[in-house]
């Protein structure tokens, strides 16, 4: 579904990312895993196209991205929705351009229909001022839903969330990515490896300084497994080892070049 | 909030209250001023009632000409703004300019404006429109410039028409920085007109004022310039209206 093949991103001569590759089939949930600054939100806005790598290519659905690309919906931290517009509009907006062919008030029911299944049945008449950060995710993720394209990509959609509202919307985009079978993939930039660990049929480990990938890694619990059973797991375990293992290498390794730089 | 309100009411009576009465103590009881300089309170007030329908005709005409330069002025520095906003290229190009023009103080064209042009009102449209163009310009590119880059984002990931992109996502983006623009451009229009009617007009308020006092009538300028104050006062108190409507997405209630 999202082929990047080696992509190197710089800005003013500084290599933000460099030679990245990888594939994510159709229906996998992807997490880019990595501390802040590592381009992993770079990385999701070039899939996106909505900004370009300097060098490499990137294919999504079969054709290679040039510019905000159709097959893409993006939900960002904040700001996914337009403020001066109600709940209702923000959606209505999006799915006017989207379904041409259905009048007003099919438009209408459908942003319903798709509020109501993120847990939002009453909030079409409100403005994003009036719902709190979780509520605001959650229209977002319905804006995004509710668009044909078959990737959706989020980046960092949860972080400013408090904790136990982060678990419940981590479940809802969990539900959201089973019950479309396949249909939908999902690329996700996190910070927090529990999220990745949550989330994520598979990891891509970043680094930073500049941004590589470091290890792919396939998440071994299946994705229906609930999330204290998946937290308790071995495996889960064993995986969150590796993944903190390669991060201590990635320093490690880097602090010596340093100061054979400094020799 | 509402009793704070009520104090403030309050306190605003009072200073008005002390202010009136040290007039009417200083003309009036101990005549330690010069009356033909400070009529006092109650000459003015008997002078504001038989002075209106005269000041109200002068009020018609000022607005006329204040009314129609400021909302040439929206009409040209919104679209303008915008442009120049959403295009660095432009930005880059036009700041040199917006930067030297928008520092000249518009008063300084009065009297060639009056000159060049056929007609007073031509003359004075043109300063009025001149001193209210740079805030909102000025203003409307910076809340172009400001508004969230996640926000475009989201619009370009929505395939918005370019009509609608302006429409829906860039002009209600920039609105606020727009009406900061709009407010400040509506005190300068008013300032421009009275300064334009005190040198070349022959009608409205800031005309009224001035005639008066050539005759040395300062019974009726104090008169004129109570009634400029509150005309001043009537107008940004709708200026807030219209710009509560506008942005009242912004007010969480509940």
């Amino acid at each position: 579904m999202i082929s990047c093949r080696n992509v190197s991103v710089s800005f003013n001569g500084k290599e933000v990312l460099s030679d990245v590759s990888f594939d994510v089939g159709q229906g996998e949930f992807l997490c880019l895993l990595g501390q802040s600054g590592c381009g992993k939100s770079t990385l999701l806005r070039m899939i996106a196209g909505l900004s370009r790598p300097t060098a490499g290519t990137i294919d999504v659905a079969g054709h290679s991205v040039d510019g905000p690309d159709r097959a893409c919906s993006i939900v960002f931290q904040d700001y996914s929705l337009f403020p001066w517009m109600t709940t209702g509009k923000n959606l209505l907006l999006a799915f006017r351009g989207e379904y041409p062919d259905k009048s007003e008030k099919e438009l209408v029911a459908l942003a319903e229909s798709y509020l109501e299944m993120v847990g939002l049945g009453s909030a079409y008449g409100k403005y994003p001022a009036q719902l709190s950060g979780g509520m605001r995710q959650r229209a977002a993720i319905a804006r995004a839903l509710g668009s044909k394209s078959p990737v959706l990509l989020m980046d960092e959609p949860f972080g400013a969330l408090d904790p136990a509202n982060r678990v419940l919307l981590q479940g809802l985009v969990k539900t959201i990515h089973r019950d479309s079978h396949g249909s939908r993939t999902v690329v996700f930039v996190t910070h927090d490896v529990d999220e990745a660990l949550c989330l994520g049929t598979r990891i891509a480990v970043l680094g930073s300084s500049p941004g590589r990938l470091l290890a792919l890694e396939e998440n071994p619990v299946e994705p229906s497994a609930p999330r204290d059973v998946r937290f308790r797991d071995p495996r889960t375990r064993e995986l969150r080892e590796r993944i903190m293992e390669i991060y201590r290498n990635d320093i490690s390794e880097r602090s010596d070049n340093a100061s054979l730089a400094a020799l | 909030m509402r009793r704070e309100r009520r104090q403030a009411a309050v306190d605003v009576a009072s200073i008005l209250a002390a202010f009136v009465a040290a007039w009417y103590l200083a003309t009036s009881v101990f005549k330690v001023l010069d009356p033909v300089l400070f009529p006092s309170p109650a000459e003015v007030a008997k002078l504001f009632f038989t002075e209106l329908p005269e000041m109200t005709k002068g009020l018609v005409s000022s607005l006329y000409l204040m009314g129609s330069a400021y909302l040439l002025a929206l009409a040209t520095a919104i679209p303008a703004g915008v442009a120049v906003g959403a295009s660095p290229r432009l930005r880059n190009a036009v700041e040199p300019f917006s930067k030297v023009l928008g520092a000249i103080p518009p008063i300084v064209y009065i009297p060639y404006a009056i000159a060049l042009l056929p007609s007073f009102s031509a003359a004075s449209i043109f300063v009025i429109w001149s001193g209210a163009f740079w805030p909102v310009f000025v203003n409307t590119v910076s809340g172009v410039v400001t508004i969230p880059g996640n926000l475009l984002d989201s619009a370009k990931m929505l395939h918005l028409k370019r009509s609608t992109l302006y429409w829906k996502v860039i002009l209600p983006g920039a609105m606020p920085s727009i009406l900061t623009g709009a407010s400040l451009g509506l005190i300068f229009s008013f300032l421009l007109l009275t300064a334009a009617e005190l040198i070349g007009a022959t009608e409205g308020l800031g005309w009224y004022v001035k005639n008066y006092s050539d005759f040395a009538d300062y019974g009726r300028v104090v008169v004129g310039i109570i009634y400029i104050g509150v005309v001043i006062t009537a107008l940004s108190a709708l200026f807030k209206l219209v710009e509560r409507r506008l942005l009242r997405y912004r007010e969480v209630n509940e």
